[in-house]
């Protein structure tokens, strides 16, 4: 293993492959070596040496790139930040702090920004590096932070080799000389050390393309020798279930997941499928790693366990896990860093992770605070209140808002529709927040879903969007407020929601609750009600004596009687129903149900 | 031309379904419309998921070329022609 300072300075064999690109027009690897790698090193640092001071923007899509101008920038004394992404937003705010920026892709700034090649079509000479100060401040990071505050996080190049150590130390021996891919990005800490700086200094091959798709990522698998691929939950969820997963099977191919917690289904899909039983990595930004576990197929929960010289302690008072590492620098007097996670520890050794202590959140291995989100949303001028919860949408668990439109915000949504509104909402998260987690679905209400004690809970709002899930939406039901049922009817408060679509198809302007609707939910009642399966067979009689609107509270009400028609016996019900608000009737009627399930001999 | 509606009505009827789009109904998808970021506003994980469920519709599995991959993304129309020349069903 060699150091990170002394990398450059020290490697005993120029001729070792350090990545390897896979030529895709050409079919025909490429294979970097070593002395190449110093070489261009030290080209981009003769530049680099020469420009004026302060830190450099880093971001590059390809990993090979990134480590010439980390390396680059480390041996000419300078600080690298490291955008998190490409959103452009975020670009404009990083490039004021910086002298200038290095990129393979000059595409994702905006026109008129300091833009450096790393590499030079001039060939001027590679310089001889000087020394690397293991002690400076020398990259600096994003992260969505313990709390979802976004910040950045600055590490010192000792803290960094402290991390490397120990990786090898704890997982070197099962991965000989495998060659590394990566689907998880090395502008973040995990991508970093997992996919460019650990295979560096541990003389192993990278291949230095960030692999989105499974696709792209298997015939490399299946090309290589024991390879090793660091991931994400989110990515590996996906490729456990590939159809050309099971091809890796005798590949022998070790697995990271970190970013997330890795479903215990997928780690089972995994070993199945492909005989690879990853190791998942529990860490921060701030803290790095902090422990490690395999997920086993016993019916337990795997205990994690603390990573190299890591100690992990329990605050007795809140339960709240804390870290001592070599990783980080900790402040004299004080108890190590918390993550927020609440942890239990087990008999056998290690620990379990029990939850947060606070509404943070992850989706897409990217973490958000609940309440630092709604309380922004609940600026926008068009919202009254707004609570915010996630539920599973598709594979993975995404955000979603139950919303009190405001008196403003209720003509837009009955003149402009659902759309428009949501799509505003969304845009005001756009500057700190990645698209990933943004709310995937909205419930719009009069007020918050309460517990009967008059809280509003994870678990009321997860309700809403249970009892009302997206199928429901484009078919226009009331809002549930409460109601009283005995054997034979239902009566239910409801509101009609001021986002029916049917708001702004039916009467420009003047938004009424078609008849055919307000039958539909007589029906959906009905329906409830009776014991068995039973369809409408005759609407009686119905009378639409006022028009229903957005936002008006009304009852509805259901009631049952067994047909006394002597031929159908007990399989019809005649059924009354009214729609009122106390003394005011909207709309009555009769109709007959009969059991869906009796043969009436045709 | 027939076809190739259906089919695009098709994909936009499993992009709605599959990512449970609840402001977007498969009608309102335009066809040529970029479907991230202005456009139809997917995202990463979508883009994981749409691929997913195109294999398992249509047994297609996306090119090992990150640039051909963006390609087909681009839009309805542009993953209708992917499924179009690769369908195994």
């Amino acid at each position: 293993m060699n150091r990170l300072s002394e990398l450059l300075i020290h490697e005993a064999n120029p001729g070792r492959e350090v990545a390897r690109r896979h030529g895709l027009s050409s079919g025909q690897d490429c294979s970097i070596t070593f002395a190449e790698f110093r070489s261009d090193v030290g080209r981009l640092y003769a530049r680099l040496a020469s420009a004026s001071e302060g830190p450099w923007l880093l971001l590059t899509e390809d990993a090979y790139v990134f480590a010439v101008g980390l390396f680059a920038l480390w041996h000419a004394g300078r600080h690298a930040i490291l955008p998190p992404n490409s959103q452009v937003r975020s670009l404009e705010g990083l490039q004021t702090r910086s002298t200038g920026v290095l990129t393979d892709r000059m595409d994702w700034f905006p026109t008129g920004s300091p833009l450096h090649p790393l590499f030079d079509a001039d060939p001027a000479g590679s310089k001889e590096l000087p020394p690397i100060l293991p002690s400076a401040f020398s990259v600096e990071m994003f992260t969505s932070g313990t709390t979802g505050d976004a910040k950045t996080v600055t590490k010192r190049i000792s803290h960094l080799e402290e991390e490397l150590v120990d990786l090898e130390a704890v997982f070197g021996s099962k991965m000989g000389s495998s060659r590394i891919y990566s689907t998880a990005s090395h502008q973040h800490l995990y991508g970093l050390l997992f996919s460019v700086l650990w295979p560096l200094c541990s003389a192993r091959s990278f291949d230095p393309h960030h692999y989105l798709h499974s696709a792209e990522l298997i015939p490399r698998l299946l090309e290589d020798d024991s390879p090793t691929l660091v991931s994400v939950p989110t990515f590996l969820n996906r490729f456990a279930k590939h159809p050309q997963c099971v091809s890796l099977k005798g590949s022998g191919v070790t697995a990271f997941s970190s970013g997330g917690m890795l479903p215990s289904a997928v780690a089972q899909l995994m070993r199945a499928r492909m005989n690879c039983a990853p190791y998942e990595v529990l860490g921060s930004t701030e803290t790095g790693g902090i422990a490690w576990r395999v997920q086993t197929d016993d019916a337990n929960e795997s205990a994690w366990k603390p990573m190299g010289r890591v100690t992990v302690h329990r605050d007795e008072a809140t339960g709240v896990l804390r870290v001592l590492s070599p990783y980080v620098t900790t402040e004299e007097g004080q108890a190590g860093h918390s993550t927020g996670d609440r942890i239990e520890w087990v008999p056998e050794g290690g620990f379990l992770l029990l939850g947060r202590t606070d509404r943070v959140v992850k989706v897409g291995e990217k973490r958000v605070d609940l309440e630092q989100m709604a309380s922004r949303i609940r600026s926008h001028e068009w919202v009254e209140d707004v609570e915010l919860t996630t539920v599973v949408a598709a594979s993975d668990p995404r955000v979603a808002g139950a919303v009190v439109a405001s008196s403003v915000g209720e003509r837009i949504l009955q003149q402009e529709g659902r759309r428009r509104f949501t799509r505003a909402l969304r845009d005001c998260l756009m500057d700190d927040w990645d698209p990933v987690l943004h709310p995937r679905s909205w419930r719009f209400v009069s007020r918050l879903p309460t517990t009967a004690q008059g809280k509003v809970t994870q678990a009321s709002l997860r309700a809403l969007f249970e009892e009302m899930d997206s199928a429901c939406i484009g078919s226009d039901r009331p809002e549930r407020l409460d109601e009283h049922r005995t054997a034979s009817s239902v009566k239910r408060r409801c509101r009609v929601p001021g986002d029916l679509s049917c708001f702004s198809g039916h009467f420009p302007g003047l938004p009424i609750v078609p008849g055919v609707l307000q039958f539909d939910w007589v029906m959906d009642l009905a329906t409830e009600l009776l014991p068995v399966k039973a369809v409408l067979a005759t609407i009686k009689s119905i009378k639409f004596i006022a028009p229903l609107g957005p936002n008006d509270e009304f009852e509805i009400t259901v009631s049952a009687e067994i047909g006394d028609d002597s031929n159908q016996g007990d399989s019809s019900w005649q059924i009354a129903f009214n729609l009122s608000s106390g003394d005011h009737c909207y709309t009555k009627g009769r109709a007959t149900f009969l059991d869906s399930r009796v043969d009436r001999g045709g | 031309m027939a076809e190739n509606e259906s089919l695009h009505q098709e994909i936009k009827v499993l992009i709605v379904e599959t990512l449970m789009l609840e402001d977007v109904t498969a009608e309102a998808i335009e066809t040529d419309a970029p479907l991230f970021g202005e456009g139809l506003g997917l995202d990463s994980i979508d883009s994981l998921e749409i691929a997913m469920v195109l294999e398992e519709n249509y047994g297609v599995v996306l090119d090992e070329d990150p640039d051909t991959n963006r390609e087909i993304f681009q839009s309805v129309a542009s993953l209708a022609r992917f499924v179009q020349g690769n369908r195994r069903t």
